[in-house]
């Protein structure tokens, strides 16, 4: 299913937290929402939930207009806030099998539904325990099984790995990377961008409630081509002592120390990367990683925000 | 015995609302209702067994301290809920919910059922203490008899105040507040003047009668406005509570048709709450809703009159406000005065509102009224100049002329509004 968002505007007050944002993530693609605290972002997702509402614009699913229907669109659509909110005197099992029943599901249909997502989150041994109970992690996953139960054809996730500890990030990605196979339309709103970059197809940029850039992740990052390229090398040992050697191979325009077993390259153009790299590897350098913080979703973000916050 | 309960709960309870279902499980999961419970029975077993053996001195001292403690402890659950739900709109917990496909209809139904489950639950524990004085005490009737109407009314007006609603559009906090203000004083008035029509005359029974069926519709009529809170921002939410507004009012007129006071007043009243209302809704009706309009004349302006929006919102409650005052009602002109008043403010405050929106028109009416305030009671005297930017002398002059003249203009005003607006087909506007 297709989303397509046209001239979204959203103003509290005198802030304009939303201006004319347009945008489209295809059908059965993930895509990353990404802009810096204050963008927008939770506001539009919202409205695309049908949990607000614009002052104009209208969120198309497929041809389907969801400010006006969002009962219609809501079949379609599973969201997940950042935060599960605490549910007083309430198990797991007992809270899936609500959301089951509110989808419409019931006997043996909604037990294997509560089964399928049980299995996917890794939610088995939680289901007798209380939802306040739980650590913010598990709530997560909690709160991905409750939105999976219906099988939605679009999935709205804002910040879902905002607070979480590394095992918990993994085992949300995890979920995340089975549920991009299954042919979903995602959209993440996320700042842990190098996550988003394993999962992502494209990206939505937005900074000051205005869409910066949109589109494939591979064409936003062709766009930045002839800009200079920095390459980042790590060395087993103190990184000083290759200096000379590097430049000596003459691949580079600058070589400087990044950190103590890193050195960092700067290339003229993103076309002599491959030259550089198969250089450099022939020379017999005892290269043990090799980064490239300028591309990818990292790069292009604050290549295209400035930081500012309405 | 567990599969036999695995058993039931796959036959029968995925029939039930989800919603009771889950309130349900958290109520027995909680403390509340199971604690409140064992509290009833132990009362009931002591006054049981203390109330023959204080038979000496009277009953009804020891009746009465029961009834306290059974009313006490069947409010307990009822607070349990109010307060659950108090935590999961601070919690923001219901945003999942609304974000299913539960209707507005299951949702509210499922948490008022819940409510009343319990109290049911704890009610019928302690019945038969009630009925163990029932030959003692001649009022106990009234009692079993009110008190689940009360309760219910009660359930309601704590629902509406504690669900929050889909989006901040109309109607807006401020119709809400009214109406839980008036429906409270509703709720008290029924209260006393059933206590005092039991305690003094008995000739006061159609008194009796009449608040009881009020208390009902009250909350009735309420149980409407919770439903529209809960409906889609976009939709036609005042469509259903103003319907049953108008069908809640003719049951209220007298059969032999004979003037009274209480009608009269009920039809004023209700006209103001929707005039406030009103005033607070936007001015246009939405796309989906004037595309669900009939496409015929006739059935247009019928479905218009019911229909959310500022302008329909006017002229329903300027009906409801006529009816009252024309219909043998102008006896009471200060009270019908006072209503005018409040007509006149909510116009101006949409009069205001189309040339700026926000707080300001809000803030203006405000010194306005301040000002007018003053300048009537402390500056000029009431016939002096001032009292023309009142509709007070207006109406004392000749008020059966005014209100229906007022009216029909206001309605042409309006007929006219809407067919000057586009009219969008449904087909339009959904994919097929």
């Amino acid at each position: 299913m297709r989303i397509r968002v046209e001239n979204l505007t959203r103003r509290f007050g005198r802030n304009v937290a939303l201006d004319h944002v347009s945008f489209a993530v295809p059908s059965g693609s993930v895509y990353g929402f990404v802009g810096p605290n204050g963008a927008g972002k939770t506001t539009a997702i919202r409205i695309m939930a049908g949990l607000d509402l614009p002052d104009s614009g209208q969120v198309y699913y497929d041809d389907l207009p969801a400010v006006e229907y969002p009962e219609m669109a809501l079949r379609f659509i599973g969201f997940m806030p950042d935060t599960l909110a605490d549910s007083r005197d309430i198990r797991v099992w007992e809270y899936l099998d609500f959301f089951a029943r509110a989808c419409g599901l019931k006997g043996a249909e909604k037990e294997k539904a509560l089964v399928r997502v049980g299995e996917l989150t890794n939610l088995e041994n939680l289901s007798e325990r209380f939802l306040g109970e739980l650590s913010k992690g598990m709530k997560q996953q909690v709160s991905l099984a409750r939105i999976l139960l219906h099988e939605p054809s679009v999935l709205l996730l804002d910040e879902p790995a905002a607070g979480l500890d590394p095992r918990a990030r993994i085992e949300l990605r995890q979920s995340l990377r089975k549920l991009a196979f299954s042919g979903k339309t995602i959209l993440i709103s996320s700042h842990i961008l190098t996550e988003l970059e394993d999962l992502a197809d494209g990206v939505v940029i937005i900074e000051k409630g205005k869409i910066l850039s949109c589109g494939a992740l591979g064409e936003i990052i062709a766009d930045r081509k002839n800009s200079e390229c920095r390459v980042l090398l790590t060395f087993p040992s103190a990184a000083v002592d290759f200096i000379e050697k590097l430049k000596a191979l003459s691949v580079a325009q600058t070589v400087e120390v990044h950190s103590p077993r890193q050195l960092q390259l700067t290339l003229a153009s993103e076309d002599r990367f491959p030259c550089a790299m198969a250089k450099i590897f022939q020379s017999g350098l005892p290269v043990i990683g090799m980064s490239r913080p300028d591309v990818g979703l990292e790069g292009v973000f604050m290549d295209k925000t400035s930081g500012e916050v309405q | 015995m567990k599969k036999l309960a695995a058993i039931l709960n796959r036959k029968f309870s995925d029939r039930l609302n989800p919603v009771w279902v889950k309130e349900m499980r958290q109520m027995l999961n909680g403390r509340a209702l199971l604690g409140s419970a064992a509290a009833l029975i132990i009362a009931g077993l002591l006054f049981s067994y203390l109330g023959p053996a204080w038979r000496g001195l009277t009953t009804d001292p020891v009746f009465f301290l029961y009834l306290f403690c059974y009313w006490v402890i069947l409010l307990i659950p009822v607070l349990e809920c109010v307060s659950r739900w108090h935590y999961e709109r601070g919690q923001d917990c219901l945003t999942p919910e609304y974000t299913t496909g539960l209707s507005a209809f299951t949702i509210l139904n499922g948490k008022l059922l819940a409510a009343l489950t319990s109290t049911l639950i704890l009610f019928l524990i302690g019945l038969p203490v009630c009925f163990l004085f029932h030959s003692e005490w001649p009022f106990i009737d009234f009692f079993i008899l009110f008190l689940p109407n009360y309760l219910m009314t009660v359930t309601l007006l704590f629902l509406l105040c504690l669900l929050p609603q889909r989006k901040k559009t109309s109607p807006g906090s401020l119709p809400d507040l009214v109406l839980i203000g008036l429906l409270f004083w509703i709720a008290d008035f029924v209260l006393l003047a059933i206590l005092v029509a039991h305690s003094l005359e008995p000739e006061h029974a159609p008194i009796l009668f009449h608040s009881s069926l009020l208390s009902l519709a009250a909350a009735v009529e309420c149980y409407f406005w919770c439903h529209a809170r809960l409906l889609p921002a976009r939709a036609n939410r005042m469509l259903l509570p103003r319907i049953a507004g108008l069908v809640l009012c003719l049951l209220f007129i007298p059969a032999d048709g004979v003037y009274s006071f209480n009608t009269g007043v009920l039809f004023s009243v209700y006209g103001v709450i929707n005039i406030l209302a009103a005033s607070c809704e936007r001015f246009e009706l939405t796309e989906r809703c004037r595309a669900e309009l009939p496409k015929k004349i006739i059935p247009r302006l019928i479905v218009l009159f019911f229909s959310s929006g500022a302008y329909s919102g006017l002229i329903y409650g300027m009906a409801f406000l006529t009816a009252g005052a024309v219909w043998k009602g102008m006896e009471t002109v200060t009270f019908h005065s006072v209503c005018f008043y409040l007509l006149f403010y909510a116009l101006l405050a949409l009069v205001i509102r189309r040339w700026k929106p926000g707080w300001t028109p809000w803030a203006l009416l405000l010194v306005y009224a301040f000002c007018n305030f003053l300048a009537l009671f402390n500056i000029v005297h009431p016939d002096g100049w001032f009292s023309i930017l009142t509709p007070m002398n207006i109406l004392e002059g000749n008020a059966r002329l005014i209100v229906p003249l007022a009216l029909s203009g206001a309605v042409l005003l309006i007929v006219l509004i809407q067919a000057i607006l586009p009219s969008a087909s449904r087909r339009e506007i959904l994919p097929k």
